[in-house]
C-alpha cells in the first residue's frame, strides 16, 4: 500500500533547483498542489501484482527438459505447480468477495486501501 | 469416470458484483440455487448419511437436456458430442460420437482376437469409454500460451491453465486432427484411432501437447509478465 502525496514532486523540484541555482534564498517554492495529504489512498502495490507460481513453473520445466517431456517422470513437479495455480486463483476469486463485501476487519494491522478510504471516509482528517 | 469437481466452483462465474449482493454476468439462477442432483447413487447416499433435511428448502436449478439418471449417462461423452457439433445439429454429431465408440470397440476387439498370449491379452483395454478416458487424461496441457503487450511488443507468455479448460483444449485438438485426413476414410474412424494412440500416450495429440510445453519452455523467461 502507497500513501498518495501530491507534493512530492513539487518538494524534488524546489530541491533541484536549490541544489543548481547561484543564489540558494532567492529560489522560491511553489506548490503545485495544496500541502496537505487526501482522505483516501491509492490501492497500488502489493502481491497481487507481483507473477506467481514461477519457481514451480521453472522447477517442472527443468524437470521436464531433463525427461524430453514426458509428463509421467516429472509427476510430482506438475503435481505442485497445478496445486500453486489452483490455489492463487482461489485465493483471488476470495479477495474479489471480501472487496465487494466491504467489510471492516477489526484488529488487522495490515489493512487493505479500501478499508482505509472507508475509515477515512468516516473520519476525515481535519 | 466423472469430471472431477473444482475446489471454487463458483470462481469463474462470478465476474461483477454490487454492493450488497453478488450478481452473476450470464447467468439465468442466481447463487441460492443448487446444482440438481439426477443420479440415483446421489439420491441413495444422501437418504443413508440423513443429510435430506439439508435440501428441505433449496431453490434447484432445472437438470439440462442431456442430463439423465440413465446408467449410459457419461458426462465427458456429453461434453465431446457438444465440443463436436456443428450449427446447433446434435443429432448428427451423437450419432457420429456413437459410430466412434463402436469403431474402437471393433478396433480394440480385433487386437484382442489376434493376441497370441494371455499377457497380451490382459492389456488391451476393451471399454471405449475407459479408453477416452484415458486418451483425455494423456493429453492435458499444464499451461497455455497468452499474448501480453508490454512496452510496444507482444510476447507470448506462459500461464497456469484450469483443469476445465485443459480438458476443453485436448478435446477440441482430437476434434482438429481428426478432420484432417484424405477424402476417403470416415471422420469418426480417424477419431477412434487418434483416441486409441492417446490412450498409448503417443500419436499426434500428444506430440501437439508436448510441442506447446516446449514452445511454453522456450518463453519461460517471459513468464513474470502476468500479474495472475
Amino acid at each position: 500500500m502507497k500513501l498518495d502525496n501530491p507534493c512530492l514532486s513539487a518538494m524534488r523540484n524546489f530541491r533541484r533547483l536549490i541544489k543548481y541555482s547561484k543564489d540558494e534564498n532567492r529560489v522560491k517554492f511553489d506548490p503545485i498542489l495544496p500541502l496537505e495529504l487526501k482522505n483516501r489512498v491509492s490501492g497500488k502495490g502489493g502481491d497481487s501484482k507481483k507473477a506467481g507460481c514461477i519457481q514451480e513453473m521453472s522447477m517442472a520445466f527443468s524437470c521436464l527438459k531433463a525427461n524430453d517431456f514426458v509428463q509421467t517422470n516429472c509427476a510430482k513437479e506438475i503435481k505442485d505447480f497445478i496445486a500453486c495455480a489452483d490455489l492463487r486463483r482461489s485465493n483471488k476469486y476470495i479477495k474479489k468477495q471480501e472487496f465487494h463485501k466491504k467489510e471492516i476487519s477489526i484488529g488487522d494491522k495490515d489493512l487493505k486501501a479500501w478499508e482505509i478510504d472507508a475509515l477515512l471516509k468516516k473520519y476525515p482528517r481535519l | 469416470m466423472l469430471i472431477p469437481k473444482l475446489v471454487y466452483p463458483q470462481a469463474l462465474l462470478f465476474t461483477r458484483a454490487s454492493i450488497f449482493k453478488t450478481a452473476v454476468r450470464s447467468a439465468s439462477f442466481g447463487p441460492q440455487f443448487i446444482d440438481p442432483i439426477f443420479k440415483h447413487e446421489d439420491i441413495d447416499r444422501i437418504i443413508a448419511n440423513n443429510e435430506l433435511k439439508n435440501y428441505t428448502d433449496v431453490p434447484v436449478k432445472p437438470p439440462t437436456s442431456f442430463q439423465t439418471c440413465s446408467t449410459f449417462y457419461n458426462p465427458v461423452k456429453e461434453k465431446f458430442i457438444n465440443y463436436m457439433m456443428k450449427k446447433g445439429n446434435k443429432e448428427l454429431a451423437r450419432e457420429v460420437f456413437e459410430y466412434t465408440v463402436k469403431s474402437i470397440k471393433r478396433i480394440q476387439i480385433e487386437k484382442y482376437n489376434k493376441a497370441t498370449s494371455d499377457e497380451e491379452r490382459e492389456s488391451i483395454i476393451l471399454d471405449p469409454y475407459v479408453i477416452i478416458d484415458k486418451a483425455i487424461e494423456n493429453t492435458k496441457p499444464i499451461l497455455k500460451l497468452r499474448s501480453i503487450k508490454r512496452a510496444a511488443v507482444t510476447y507470448q507468455v506462459p500461464i497456469p491453465i484450469s483443469d476445465k479448460e485443459a480438458r476443453f483444449k485436448c478435446m477440441k485438438w482430437h476434434i482438429e486432427i481428426a478432420k484432417d485426413k484424405p477424402s476417403e476414410v470416415r471422420f469418426s474412424d480417424n477419431l477412434a484411432q487418434i483416441l486409441i494412440d492417446g490412450a498409448d500416450n503417443k500419436g499426434k495429440v500428444v506430440k501437439k501437447k508436448t510441442d506447446l510445453h516446449r514452445q511454453c519452455e522456450a518463453n519461460r523467461a517471459y513468464a513474470h509478465y502476468y500479474f495472475g
